[in-house]
């Protein structure tokens, strides 16, 4: 009897001692997943620089479109997923990354099935995209990755020199003549380069759009365009393609600045800030 | 018996100078108006290059496109006998947006600026075609309209198919370009590119009006009369495969034009098909013209398509046509 | 003009219409094409005027193969007046009997004053001219009728095809129409018209041909054709051939069993 109680108690003991690592495991596993799934470009692209491949199931096909995504090499290869829940499912993921517009739908079914799903704001100024990147690096289990590229960010944007008293004018021109109006995070990269945004001067459309003879009539000190003409086949590029435009852009300065440093909000931003920053000085040098 | 309808006695000179004289009003005021104000705002350089390379190709394309689907309008409720045809309704725009998509997005009019109308003109002929196949020359109005909506919508299908498969962001957004048309920001390349088959196609469309004015009597009657029916066919189908082709190629489907300017001026045509064809050319473009400068004048408040702005006119106008045939058809 | 058909073999929607018809219409005669409904009279005449090719059998003009005319020529030459009535457009009656003159005016010509008596000539012969500027769609059945024919007058045709001319006029307006055609068989002109009144044709034509089935079952002066036996095989009636105030009347006494 007694060594039957001992060997109860041993088997008890052992179960206890076993139950801490168990749930530790487990809490450890689910403080870092294993298999996540991305529905948004901008989340894509976080995930990609902040987690190893290996723990990611699936991303959208933009991930890896060099014409929107500043990180399509490490993209590559990726599953993708177009974001339909059956397709999430099949990845049997224990973390869903999503934005907060486009597959609200699939979110709800997904969290309605118990899925973890964590949405992430979109960034609208550069505040933003530090919440963007700590939300993303606490859910995947990166915090500490996360700080250093907050961080790193900060650390480029200090870099920079400061705006002048006056600032020059800056537009980015877009596909069907679409600008980037206050409160938007281009509107962002250009304050922080020293520009003033001018699309508040225009008489803009309900869908943001300039005519371009506004866009003559009245140009700004910095004409930035956001794609080359030929990236996408739509007619809608035709604005770029306007001859008008080409004659402007012969007699003023203007710059070509690509979607992917500034659609989303990573980290990224700085390399499009830092362009405009270096076309700024150069106005400023031969305004001197 | 219907009431004695009203018919204003207009000489065919008398209207004609009417006519051209509006059309070259609507062509001046579309030049002065616009975003930038009457040309005050800019100056030197800026207005000359907001005069030549955006509001002129702005204008130009309105008196062309116009024109072409007044005139095809005409030519074709001519040639089918029946009142309700126009190149949108019989189906033709649609073809002729589905050209044009598949020419840019299976890139060929990257390598070849031409392919672009090219496109439009092909897809244009082969919809006018189906239609006229399935309907029949001797089909009546409803027949006519089902083909029409038949064709129309295995075009819009297509398009949309094309769009989505093209896994570009702008999918919808270019979807709502084909399909309400727009005559904005449009430049001077695609008037040079457009142009010239919108004015063969015009032209050709210029010569049946014997033939048409022939038709009334049946074809039958008109064959007796020397007329070649099949020539007749044939000019009527490239005739509005080029021009209404071309034209949506560059501007999208603006619907009604060649459905409401034949209409209204049929009586001052004295209802004949072979006046109706130059007079719709003329009101073509003086419609298409002032409703664009319309557009530009509600910028401020209301962002439409033109397509929206002809579908606004012509969509109740479409409605008093069918209560006005009802009241003929009752006893 | 003299027009000639010789063995004309025809096949509408894989029905046999004409079967080896043979007709023949003399300059300065009225000649009358009579038949029961479905003989192909319509038929035989959109072949004469060259709307139809026939399978077999030819059709000279004046000695000459229908296919060797130029459509203008044809056009200035015979006029063709089709059964249906169709008038798709509101145009007057002064427009519609101007289409007659298409054929005299190359593209681009206006009406020239030649054109402009043809079309006043016609519209008084049919006792239209009242009714020029009306439009034609607004008139009545009998009008409408009266202003096409005053069509194919106004183009001063060789010969005019007439499918069922008569019909729906009233007596007045049919003796008028008639009589005209005879005025105009009497300048020597060819006038064929296909007719379902038995009296009309009586009357007024030199020549009848009578059709049955595709094929010409008699042919010749009005006495000759309008026999009770031939009413009897073709019509299944029991007919007589009567004069009445010197006037050829030919009755339907009754069908026959």
């Amino acid at each position: 009897m007694r060594r039957t109680a001992a060997g109860w108690f041993w088997l008890l003991a052992a179960v206890i001692a076993a139950a801490p690592a168990a749930s530790g495991a487990r809490a450890a596993a689910l403080h870092k997943p294993g298999r996540i799934v991305s529905l948004d470009l901008c989340t894509d692209q976080l995930l990609v620089e902040l987690v190893h491949r290996d723990r990611i199931a699936a991303v959208t096909h933009l991930a890896a479109d060099p014409a929107v995504s500043a990180i399509p090499e490490k993209a590559r290869g990726i599953a993708i997923t177009h974001g339909a829940a059956e397709d999430v499912l099949r990845y049997d993921s224990d973390l869903v990354l999503a934005g907060p517009f486009g597959v609200s739908a699939t979110v709800n079914l997904l969290r309605r099935l118990g899925r973890n799903v964590v949405v992430v704001p979109l960034a609208s100024d550069l505040a933003g995209i530090r919440d963007s990147v700590r939300a993303v690096a606490a859910a995947v289990g990166e915090g500490p990755k996360g700080e250093a590229m907050v961080a790193a960010f900060d650390r480029r944007l200090s870099r920079l020199a400061a705006p002048a008293e006056s600032p020059l004018t800056a537009v980015i021109y877009q596909i069907g003549g679409s600008v980037s109006g206050p409160g938007s995070l281009a509107d962002a990269a250009l304050a922080a380069a020293g520009f003033r945004n001018m699309s508040a001067a225009y008489r803009l459309s309900r869908g943001g759009q300039v005519p371009l003879e506004s866009l003559i009539a009245q140009p700004p000190d910095l004409l930035v365009l956001s794609s080359q003409a030929d990236e996408y086949r739509t007619v809608l590029a035709d604005n770029l393609r306007h001859p008008a435009l080409a004659i402007l852009r012969q007699r003023r300065p203007s710059l070509e600045l690509p979607w992917r440093h500034w659609l989303c909000g990573t980290p990224h931003i700085a390399d499009a800030i830092e362009r405009l920053a270096q076309a700024r000085a150069g106005l400023e040098a031969r305004a001197r | 018996m219907k009431a004695p309808s009203a018919r204003p006695d207009v000489k065919p000179v008398r209207l004609f100078a009417a006519l051209g004289l509006a059309a070259a009003a609507a062509f001046a005021l579309s030049l002065a108006v616009g975003p930038a104000g009457l040309g005050i705002a800019a100056q030197g350089e800026a207005r000359a290059l907001i005069f030549t390379e955006i509001r002129l190709p702005r204008a130009l394309l309105g008196a062309l496109v116009g024109g072409a689907l007044g005139l095809s309008g005409a030519a074709l409720q001519g040639y089918l006998r029946n009142p309700l045809a126009e190149p949108s309704l019989v189906g033709v725009s649609g073809g002729a947006a589905l050209g044009a998509v598949m020419a840019i997005h299976l890139g060929l009019s990257q390598v070849l600026a031409l392919a672009l109308p090219i496109g439009g003109l092909a897809g244009a002929a082969v919809a006018m075609l189906v239609v006229v196949a399935l309907a029949g020359a001797h089909g009546g109005p409803v027949t006519l309209i089902l083909a029409g909506l038949a064709v129309s919508s295995i075009a819009t299908a297509l398009i949309s198919l094309a769009l989505n498969l093209a896994q570009n962001p702008f999918a919808s957004v270019e979807m709502v370009f084909w399909m309400m048309g727009a005559l904005a920001d449009r430049s001077l390349t695609q008037v040079w590119l457009a142009a010239p088959l919108i004015v063969a196609g015009i032209a050709l469309l210029l010569t049946v009006g014997r033939a048409l004015d022939a038709l009334t009597l049946g074809e039958d009657a008109a064959r007796s009369l020397g007329i070649n029916i099949q020539r007749t066919r044939l000019a009527v189908v490239a005739g509005t495969a080029l021009s209404v082709g071309a034209a949506t190629a560059v501007t999208g489907i603006i619907g009604f034009v060649g459905l409401i300017v034949p209409h209204v001026l049929r009586p001052f045509a004295h209802h004949r098909p072979g006046l109706l064809l130059p007079a719709s050319l003329l009101g073509g473009a003086v419609m298409l013209l002032i409703a664009d400068v319309g557009l530009r004048l509600l910028q401020p408040w209301m962002e439409l398509r033109i397509g929206v702005l002809t579908a606004l006119i012509g969509a109740p106008f479409f409605v008093w046509l069918v209560l006005r045939t009802r009241s003929e058809l009752a006893p | 003009m003299r027009i000639e058909a010789l063995g004309l073999h025809l096949s509408l929607r894989s029905r046999a219409v004409l079967c080896g018809l043979d007709f023949v219409a003399h300059a300065g005669e009225m000649t009358a094409v009579i038949g029961p409904n479905g003989a192909g009279k319509t038929t035989l005449l959109r072949v004469l005027a060259g709307l139809l090719t026939p399978a077999g059998g030819t059709v000279s003009l004046d000695g000459r193969r229908i296919a060797d005319w130029q459509p203008q020529e044809l056009a200035r030459a015979l006029a063709y007046l089709p059964q249906e009535r169709i008038v798709h457009w509101a145009l007057s009656a002064r427009a519609v009997v101007a289409l007659g003159r298409l054929p005299y005016q190359p593209l681009g010509a206006g009406v020239s004053a030649a054109d402009r008596e043809a079309i006043s000539a016609a519209l008084a012969a049919m006792d239209v001219a009242h009714l020029a500027d009306r439009p034609v769609l607004e008139m009545s059945g009998g009008e409408r009728a009266r202003v096409l024919v005053a069509r194919a007058l106004a183009q001063e045709p060789a010969a005019l095809l007439a499918d069922e001319p008569a019909a729906g006029l009233d007596p007045a307006h049919q003796l008028t129409l008639f009589r005209h055609f005879t005025k105009l068989a009497s300048v020597g002109r060819t006038v064929v018209v296909a007719l379902h009144d038995l009296s009309l044709a009586a009357r007024f034509c030199h020549r009848i041909v009578l059709m049955q089935a595709g094929r010409a079952v008699a042919a010749g002066t009005p006495e000759d054709v309008l026999r009770v036996e031939h009413l009897a095989a073709v019509y299944g009636i029991k007919g007589r051939y009567a004069t009445l105030d010197g006037v050829p009347v030919v009755l339907a006494t009754d069908l026959l069993p």
